[in-house]
């Protein structure tokens, strides 16, 4: 996608760019199956950094939308025809823009009830402290699909560089404390799209279904880790 | 009284046959008893060694045995009342579950039906989603040759003064009852802590809360109506006892006070080369997933996930010749798991080359 596809799609997404610049944006999607999927992963990334779940990311919509601009009449103007931009208010522009990214964020929710990830397809981001976390790494992961990000794997940690010195009874307590400070947290998946970062979700929820049907095993707070549970794993032992 | 209640009489039975037929004496008693009438149990001085005593591997927990006892005076024997109270009421409830994808109502109901308990939530926000949970009372841990395991309950309350500190705080009213508040604290940075507001007729929970190392709120859950509850007439079995599989990994190392729990899951997802051990302390659970890495499954990354509350620490290594994929997840701090993760032992090698690893000693 060139700089120019890219900020007119920004563009869009703040509702700033007019209708001329949108039907640029439509139609090179319309050719360019990669700029539709830099399209979806903005919004992926806007949804989610604003934590709304209902995202469908599969689904390309640009088809529909662009038919439905074109059965839009155009606004009247008075005689300047020719001079489409002047006539085209402001506000117009903006209600397409906002109809289009209305309609791909809510989009159809099929991913509700038929998807295992579907009450907590939180992307497995790794976050330091909640909103924030999650709201730095989105964007990486979406914005620079091709760019790679390299951050220390598990083992470069210092405390994974010397556990046995640190294992045992209290003494590897301390080592712990005294390593999580920054490296703790890092993007396990900086290189991937989001889709994979929903894969990914989704799998770790399988582990989390595992967790909480074993962790409501024994007494006391059944509820709390049960809910955590996709709900779709029969819990229990017989 | 409190320091009796905090070290259940059943611990110090189990190593000595005579202090166990003993216990049996005065639960045949207790039985006896429950067989005239229910009202003589609550005369009775030792109502709330009752509760440590009341199970039985063949029947199970007598419920009728909470009608009896006589209401805690120390936080550890509200804690326990607690415990066995989940399993014992039958109700139907409406609950709010606030976390961080935000407040969802809940719509509850626990019946306990031929012995076996029945616990159903349904999610009343957003879509239709039920679980349901068929269960009995745990058991503290795998089998063991030659000694008796001990429910769950009572196997918490052995060694829960060891890792939290548990505090009346006062009383309050939710959801239009009167509740004790329970203050439990951990003794160390390795665990969250919990705060419980506990039904003073009935001690169910009515109110939970799940708070990090910093003090912070993570989960609340509250019941908002609590509608017909009533103890069940009759007992709750205990799960059977289980065989530890044998494993050919370990966890070299684990917060103290984390034990095996028995208990073995399967998943539609993951195949059953996917070992799944859960440890627990009585309050935090984790649980350990070890796989083979063949190259056509689906992998987590290595690193650090979050998925709502829960962390999970994922490490790719070789082990025994083998690459391996190794998950410590729970709701703990991410650095025990970080910690739990890279030191999962496995055993041939351990037997081989003791000495390497005389440094890395496992918890019981």
């Amino acid at each position: 996608m060139n700089q120019q596809a890219r900020e007119s799609l920004s563009a869009l997404m703040d509702d700033e760019a007019d209708e001329l610049e949108l039907r640029r944006v439509l139609k090179s999607l319309d050719g360019h199956g990669d700029d539709a999927d830099a399209w979806r992963r903005y919004h992926l990334a806007r949804s989610l950094m604003q934590r709304d779940r209902d995202v469908d990311v599969s689904t390309d919509l640009s088809a529909g939308i662009m038919a439905k601009i074109a059965d839009e009449p155009l606004p009247a103007t008075d005689k300047s025809l020719t001079r489409k931009r002047s006539g085209l208010s402001f506000t117009g522009s903006a209600a397409i823009a906002a109809a289009v990214s209305l309609m791909v964020i809510t989009g159809v929710q099929v991913y509700h009830g038929s998807d295992s990830g579907s009450t907590a397809t939180q992307p497995s981001l790794a976050g330091g402290s909640g909103v924030q976390g999650a709201a730095q790494a989105v964007p990486a992961a979406a914005g620079n699909a091709g760019a790679s990000v390299s951050r220390p794997s598990l083992v470069d940690l210092p405390m994974f560089q010397s556990p046995a010195q640190g294992g045992g009874g209290n003494s590897g307590i301390m080592t712990v404390g005294a390593s999580a400070e920054m490296p703790m947290f890092m993007a396990p998946s900086a290189r991937q799209s989001q889709r994979g970062d929903q894969a990914q979700a989704q799998l770790l929820q399988s582990y989390l279904d595992r967790h909480a049907e074993g962790a409501a095993y024994r007494s006391g707070d059944a509820w709390m880790p049960l809910l955590r549970a996709s709900g779709l794993e029969t819990l229990g032992q017989r | 009284m409190t320091a009796y209640f905090r070290h259940p009489l059943r611990t110090a039975q189990q190593r000595t046959p005579l202090h166990t037929s003993l216990r049996r004496h005065v639960l045949l008693i207790a039985v006896a008893m429950f067989g005239l009438s229910g009202a003589a149990v609550a005369d009775q001085p030792s109502g709330q060694e009752a509760l440590a005593a009341a199970w039985d591997s063949e029947a199970g927990f007598d419920c009728s045995v909470l009608d009896g006892v006589a209401a805690p005076d120390s936080p550890e024997g509200w804690f326990e009342f607690s415990l066995w109270a989940n399993h014992c009421y039958v109700f139907h409830a409406r609950a709010v579950r606030i976390s961080s994808e935000g407040a969802r109502t809940l719509a509850l109901s626990h019946e306990v039906k031929d012995g076996v308990e029945r616990e159903v939530a349904q999610f009343l926000d957003g879509p239709p989603l039920v679980f349901e949970r068929r269960g009995r009372i745990g058991r503290g841990g795998w089998a063991e040759e030659g000694s008796e395991v001990p429910a769950s309950p009572t196997a918490i309350m052995t060694h829960l003064s060891d890792h939290y500190r548990l505090q009346l705080d006062g009383s309050e009213r939710i959801a239009g009852r009167n509740a004790v508040r329970l203050d439990i604290e951990p003794l160390d940075s390795l665990r969250y802590g919990h705060r419980l507001w506990l039904d003073r007729a009935t001690a169910l929970p009515l109110k939970q809360l799940l708070l990090d190392d910093s003090g912070r709120v993570l989960e609340t859950f509250q019941i908002t109506d609590l509608e017909h509850a009533s103890l069940h007439d009759g007992h709750v079995r205990l799960d059977e006892l289980r065989q530890a599989p044998p494993d050919p990994w370990a966890p070299g190392w684990l917060p103290p006070g984390f034990a095996p729990q028995p208990v073995s899951t399967r998943s539609s997802v993951h195949d059953d080369a996917v070992g799944h051990r859960l440890f627990s302390d009585g309050l935090s659970s984790l649980s350990l997933f070890v796989e083979p890495l063949d190259a056509d499954g689906q992998v987590l990354s290595p690193g650090m996930h979050r998925l709502g509350i829960s962390y999970a620490a994922v490490r790719h290594d070789d082990i025994g010749g083998q690459p391996m994929q190794i998950v410590a997840m729970g709701e703990l701090p991410p650095q025990v798991l970080l910690q739990i993760v890279e030191q999962v032992e496995w055993q041939p090698e351990r037997v081989a080359a003791d000495v390497d690893d005389s440094a890395q000693e496992s918890t019981p």
